[in-house]
């Protein structure tokens, strides 16, 4: 006779079997979405990145500021969203893949680098005029000057130095130095007009302020604060994608945080102490004072647009340093009309300095200096193409680092900081 | 465990067959449904996924100088593709 507690065994029995069963069902099932689930990622990483290899290529599926969906392989499944914009000097580069509801982007800053040309220090036109050194100046690399050559020259009373002019290969200029890629010009001066802003957000000062604290994601639209007037960044925190526009001047105080964003004025004052990453555009003077410090990428730049004054300046103060850009430009040089740069003594450029005018330069440069002429400044007077305690030290650049395309020929666009 | 229970005994018989009968349709359920699975092309994917055994090839990409389409394929046992990975690629020089 069987026991009716039997019963109970059984059903505690066929339960639990029944759970193993469902157990391994929904493991079965489990594993097959985590599969689903991981190709599907890995399309859309794979995807995002093909998308970022096409866009830093010679590609023309998509223009310049402009931005397309693209079926990468014409499977119809492989869909990415891109977008490329200029970004002051730079270009901002996106992808994003999507499918199914789901999206998986990046977005970068793009620069470009000098590998067709790595050892290059220095190029100046050729004015047939000597290039006169004095003091301790020193030049590193190649350089591009007049078929007249070097002089020694005897200013402030220091005689040069240097056992030798150059240490490097010395080379005939042309007439004009390398132009400014069209490109880029035509990007710089887009930046002062209003009228490319219809798709950002655009915010008047005069009515509104800038807030204490902004931080807008570049996959957001751009904010954009115009004043008609002088604005003064004081103890605001801006970083990411804000354009400044103003209609006189903008001052930026040493409280000021900056990171990222743009300043587009007549007249922009970089007080002294500053210390940010910036791109500032000024169309009349651009004064950075003492001991401000511009981190990699910064770029600061005079651009000549037609309501200019004869004069336009790009000051840099004693004690400062930049990391990146520093660009005076014209389109057509004129002797009455005039661009100069002005860096003081004790600066540091890390970087590329472009000049379509004059150059005054007493500090060190690592990396590029292009200029039409220099001009050296001192209480007892104006020399014309002399250099005084003055370094150009191209070996200093690594062959790593970017620069906006200033240069027609500037081979590989590559990824020079993600956003 | 005392259970106190009027049913009889006869009746307690069939339902514990019945219990028998079911716990072993769930056990031979379960194996079949596990066969099944590891028979699938699904499982044969996975499997093929994680040792794979690709091959590369590259191709232009049109519209794009300088790029070109990897395709990377996975095969199954039987040689017959199972998953395909493409990507743009820069054309080393």
């Amino acid at each position: 006779m069987i026991k009716a507690g039997a019963l109970v065994f059984a059903l505690a029995i066929s339960l639990l079997v029944a759970m193993i069963s469902g157990s391994l069902i929904l493991l079965s099932w489990s594993s097959t979405m985590y599969l689903e689930m991981s190709l599907k990622t890995k399309r859309l990483i794979r995807n995002t990145e093909s998308g970022l290899t096409l866009l830093l290529s010679e590609q023309q599926l998509v223009p310049a500021d402009s931005s397309m969906v693209l079926d990468l392989f014409g499977d119809g499944t492989d869909s990415v969203l891109l977008l490329r914009h200029s970004w002051g000097a730079f270009e901002i580069i996106s992808s994003k893949a999507f499918s199914h509801g789901d999206t998986l982007g990046k977005t970068a800053v793009c620069g470009y680098g000098l590998d067709a040309d790595t050892t290059t220090a220095l190029i100046t036109a050729d004015l047939d005029q000597p290039l006169s050194l004095c003091g301790k100046t020193i030049l590193k690399g190649d350089v591009k000057i007049s078929k007249v050559g070097f002089k020694r020259a005897y200013v402030e009373g220091k005689n040069f130095e240097g056992s030798q002019f150059v240490q490097g290969n010395t080379l005939s200029s042309s007439r004009y130095i390398p132009p400014l890629n069209p490109e880029l010009t035509k990007s710089l001066l887009q930046g002062f007009s209003t009228e490319i802003f219809n798709k950002d957000s655009l915010v008047f000062t005069d009515i509104s302020e800038i807030p204490d604290s902004l931080a807008n994601s570049f996959q957001h639209k751009t904010i954009c604060y115009q004043s008609t007037g002088t604005l003064l960044l004081g103890h605001q925190q801006l970083s990411g994608n804000i354009r400044i526009i103003a209609g006189r001047e903008i001052i930026v105080e040493k409280e000021c945080v900056l990171k990222d964003i743009l300043l587009y004025a007549p007249r922009i004052r970089i007080k002294e102490g500053f210390k940010g990453n910036l791109q500032a555009f000024a169309t009349d003077t651009l004064i950075m004072e003492k001991n401000v410090t511009l981190d990699y990428p910064s770029v600061v730049a005079v651009i000549r647009i037609p309501r200019s004054p004869d004069m336009i300046s790009l000051i840099i103060g004693e004690g400062s340093s930049v990391s990146g850009a520093v660009i005076a430009y014209e389109e057509k040089y004129h002797a009455m009309k005039q661009v100069n740069i002005r860096i003081e003594k004790k600066v540091s450029v890390f970087g590329i300095v472009y000049s379509s005018g004059d150059l005054d330069l007493k500090a060190e440069v690592s990396g590029l200096v292009c200029c039409n002429k220099f001009v050296l400044r001192t209480n007892s007077g104006v020399y014309d193409h002399h250099l005084l305690d003055a370094v150009i030290d191209r070996s200093k650049l690594p062959s790593y680092f970017l620069c906006p395309d200033l240069f027609e020929d500037t081979p590989e666009k590559k990824i020079m900081k993600w956003l | 465990m005392a259970v106190k229970t009027k049913l009889k005994a006869a009746s307690l018989l069939e339902a514990l067959i019945a219990m028998v009968i079911i716990t072993l349709s769930l056990g031979f359920g379960t194996m079949i449904l596990s066969g099944i699975l590891s028979a699938s092309p699904l499982h044969e994917r996975t499997r093929a996924l994680h040792h794979p055994a690709p091959t590369m090839s590259t191709e232009e990409y049109k519209g794009a100088p300088g790029i070109a389409v990897e395709t990377k394929n996975v095969f199954d046992s039987k040689g017959t593709i199972i998953h395909t990975e493409k990507r743009l690629v820069l054309k080393k020089p």
